[in-house]
C-alpha cells in the first residue's frame, strides 16, 4: 500500500496501518533518541512515548506524506525535554560515556568524542540541525519539515551552528571574535 | 547562503560527515517493536483519559487533556492563518476543538488588538470568540525587557461581571522567553450576562503569592460585538428517553451555539444504578462526521444529582442537515454499592463495590500529619488502560455521622491515595464512589434533526 494511503487509513483509526507506517521509521527514531539520551533503555522509552503521542494525535496529521517528519518532531520534542530534565538533576549526564570512550585511547575516537561534545553544547535548534543533517542524513528540506521552519532558516542555522562549532573547537575557518 | 559555500563548509567537516557511519552503527534492539506496540497501547488508553478536577465554588467539571506534540492545520485554516500574523499559535491552542477551529475558519473571531504593559511585560488581547454563553479571549504576553523570569497568568477576573466563571490554560516555566500565547475561557449563564465591555483584569507572576505580592493588575477593556452572535443559537427539543440495561436516561433540550453544543441530560430517579460518565457520547451528522465532548474546558455543568448539561464541540458552522446523538458505553454502579467502609484499626474494607478495589494501607503523611488511605484498583478493562479515576467524593463521614472534606487525592496507575484530615475518628469511615470502571452498554442512537 502506498504510504499516503497508509497514513490516511491510520488517521481513520486503522491500527495495522499506523503500525506499518511507524515501523518504517523505527530505526531512525531509535538512533535519534539514542544520540540524545545515550542509553538503550531511555531511547526505547522515547520511542514508546513518541509512538504514544503520535497515536493520540494522528487524526491531526494534515499532510500524510510528512508522517515521518511529524513523528520525528514529536520524538525530538520529547528527547529535548528529557535532556532538559536530566540537566536539571545533574550537570554531567554524559561524562561517564565520554570518559569511557576517551580512556580507550584511540585518537580518532577522542577527536570524535570532542566533536560530539561540542555539538552537544550548541543551542537547541543549532544542535538539532547539525545532528539531523550529519548524524541522521536528512536533507535541508526534510529538516525544514521536521522543525517546521522555512528552508532559508535551516540554512542560516546550519551556517551559524558550524560557525559555533568552529569557535568551540578552535578551528580557524573564519575570523570570529 | 549559497550552495557553493554550503559545500565548502561541508568539506571542512569530514569528522561531521563521518558521524553518519557512527550513528548507523548504533544497534537497534529487537525490543523496539515491543516499544512501538506498547506506545500504541498507551496512546489508545490516554486518548480516552480525562483528568477530572473540580472548580471550587461551581458544581462543574473541567476536563483537561494535556496537549502533546505539534499540530498541522487544514489547508483552509492554514490559508486563513497565513493572512493574519501571530494567529498561528492560536490555532494550535484550539486545535483540540473542532468547533472552535471551524469558528476561526468562518471568520468568526472578533479582532481586538488592545494591550496593557507593566513591569516590562505586555499583555495584548488579540481577539475574542464569543457567543451567548461563552467568551474565549486570545492573548499574547511579551517579555519587553527580556528579563529572565517565569511568568504565568495567576488571577483572572472580570471587573464588571460577577457571574462569569473562567478557566485558563496550562502554565509554562521557562525563564527565558520572548512571547507566548494562550486563551482564557469565560462562561456566562446567558446572553444577558455578557456585558458590552469586558473589563479583563489579570495578575501575572511566577506563582499566586508572588503575583499577589506585586499587586499589579494588567487591565484591558474588551469591546464585545453582540450583533455577531445574537440570535445565532439553534434549539432542538429532543425530549427522548432511552433505556440502557434498565437505566433510563432522558435527553432534554439541545442548544447549538457557535462555540459549543449543550445537551440536557436527566437520569431517572428510580434508576438502580448511579451513572457517572459517558465513555463515548458524540454528535454525528449525515456524513458520519462526529463531534465529541469538550476535552479542554468545561465538559459539563451539574444542575443536581440527576441532571446535568453535557457540552460538545460545536458543528454549528458545518450546517448539518441531519443530527444524531450516539453513545455506547456508560460508567455506572449500583446505587447500593456506592459506599466504601473502612475499618481504620484493622485496616480493612468492610464494604466495597466489588473485589477490584482493595485497601493496601492506612498511614500518615510525613509532611503534614494527615491520614492517608491507600487503595489498589485492579482494572483490566482495555477502555481504561493507563487511565486514572477520581474514585471518591471529597466528602466522607465517620461512624458518628460527622462529615469531613478531604483536601487531597492522588493516583498513579492502579494506586490511589485519599487523604483524610487529622481528626479523632470513630471507625469505620465511609467514602462514596464518584467514578468506577463498571459499565452499562447499549446502542443509544437518537435522531435530533
Amino acid at each position: 500500500m502506498d504510504n499516503d494511503l497508509l497514513a490516511l487509513a491510520a488517521k481513520r483509526g486503522d491500527d495495522a496501518a499506523f503500525y506499518r507506517l511507524i515501523t518504517q521509521h523505527k530505526e531512525k527514531m531509535y538512533r535519534i533518541a539514542y544520540t540524545y539520551l545515550r542509553n538503550e533503555a531511555d531511547a526505547l522509552e522515547a520511542v514508546q512515548e513518541a509512538t504514544c503521542r503520535a497515536y493520540m494525535q494522528i487524526r491531526k496529521l494534515k499532510e500524510p506524506a510528512y508522517f515521518g517528519s511529524w513523528v520525528i518532531r514529536i520524538l525530538m520534542n520529547y528527547c529535548a525535554d528529557e535532556v532538559k530534565k536530566r540537566s536539571r538533576r545533574s550537570s554531567e549526564p554524559l561524562a561517564s560515556v565520554q570518559e569511557q570512550q576517551a580512556a580507550s585511547g584511540e585518537s580518532a575516537l577522542l577527536e570524535r568524542v570532542v566533536l560530539e561534545s561540542a555539538v552537544e553544547q550548541l543551542d537547541g535548534n543549532y544542535r538539532a540541525v547539525i545532528q539531523l543533517k550529519y548524524y541522521h542524513d536528512l536533507t535541508i528540506t526534510e529538516i525544514a519539515r521536521t522543525l517546521e521552519k522555512p528552508e532559508g532558516t535551516i540554512k542560516t542555522w546550519l551556517h551559524k551552528a558550524l560557525g559555533g562549532l568552529r569557535q568551540r573547537l578552535g578551528k580557524d575557518g573564519e575570523r570570529h571574535e | 547562503m549559497n550552495d557553493a559555500r554550503e559545500q565548502f563548509e561541508g568539506q571542512q567537516w569530514q569528522e561531521l560527515e563521518a558521524m553518519k557511519e557512527q550513528v548507523d552503527r548504533i544497534e537497534v534492539p529487537a525490543a523496539i517493536d515491543e516499544a512501538i506496540r506498547s506506545g500504541m497501547r498507551l496512546g489508545r488508553a490516554r486518548r480516552r483519559r480525562r483528568t477530572i478536577s473540580r472548580l471550587a465554588s461551581y458544581t462543574a467539571m473541567l476536563m483537561l487533556l494535556a496537549m502533546v506534540a505539534s499540530i498541522r492545520f487544514s489547508p483552509v485554516v492554514a490559508a486563513y492563518v497565513g493572512d493574519i500574523p501571530g494567529l498561528r499559535a492560536f490555532v494550535e491552542l484550539i486545535n483540540h476543538d473542532k468547533g472552535l477551529e471551524l469558528a476561526l475558519e468562518n471568520d468568526y473571531m472578533q479582532r481586538v488588538g488592545l494591550s496593557d504593559e507593566h513591569d516590562g511585560i505586555k499583555l495584548t488581547v488579540d481577539g475574542i470568540i464569543a457567543d451567548e454563553t461563552r467568551v474565549i479571549v486570545f492573548y499574547t504576553l511579551e517579555n519587553m525587557d527580556g528579563k529572565k523570569r517565569v511568568v504565568n497568568l495567576q488571577r483572572v477576573q472580570l471587573g464588571n461581571s460577577t457571574t462569569a466563571s473562567s478557566s485558563y490554560g496550562t502554565s509554562a516555566f521557562e525563564e527565558d522567553w520572548e512571547s507566548k500565547q494562550g486563551t482564557i475561557d469565560f462562561y456566562f449563564d446567558g446572553e444577558a450576562d455578557i456585558p458590552d465591555m469586558l473589563d479583563l483584569e489579570v495578575m501575572l507572576g511566577k506563582d499566586h503569592e508572588a503575583a499577589a505580592a506585586d499587586g499589579i493588575l494588567w487591565k484591558v477593556r474588551i469591546p464585545v460585538d453582540k450583533t455577531k452572535f445574537v440570535g445565532l443559537k439553534e434549539t432542538y427539543a429532543v425530549n427522548k428517553t432511552v433505556t440502557v440495561e434498565g437505566q433510563r436516561i432522558t435527553f432534554g433540550t439541545m442548544t447549538v451555539y457557535p462555540t459549543r453544543i449543550g445537551l440536557e441530560v436527566e437520569y431517572d430517579r428510580a434508576n438502580t444504578k448511579k451513572l457517572f460518565y459517558f465513555d463515548d457520547i458524540r454528535i454525528e451528522d449525515e456524513k458520519g462526521e462526529t463531534f465529541g465532548s469538550i476535552l479542554n474546558g468545561m465538559s459539563a455543568s451539574v444542575i443536581n444529582e440527576n441532571k446535568l448539561v453535557l457540552y460538545f464541540q460545536s458543528n454549528y458552522f458545518r450546517k448539518p442537515k441531519q443530527l444524531y446523538l450516539r453513545a455506547n458505553s456508560i460508567r455506572a454502579l449500583d446505587k447500593s454499592k456506592l459506599e466504601v467502609q473502612i475499618d481504620l484499626e484493622r485496616k480493612k474494607l468492610l464494604s466495597r463495590p466489588d473485589d477490584r478495589i482493595t485497601l493496601t494501607d492506612v498511614g500518615t503523611n510525613a509532611e503534614d500529619g494527615q491520614g492517608v488511605l491507600d487503595f489498589h484498583l485492579k482494572n483490566d478493562d482495555p477502555l481504561d488502560e493507563g487511565r486514572s479515576y477520581s474514585l471518591f467524593d471529597s466528602s466522607y463521614k465517620d461512624a458518628s455521622g460527622q462529615t469531613f472534606d478531604s483536601n487531597m487525592t492522588g493516583s498513579s496507575q492502579e494506586e490511589y491515595q485519599y487523604y483524610i484530615r487529622k481528626e479523632k475518628y470513630q471507625s469505620p469511615l465511609t467514602l462514596t464512589i464518584a467514578d468506577y470502571p463498571t459499565r452499562i452498554r447499549g446502542d443509544i442512537d437518537v435522531r435530533i434533526k
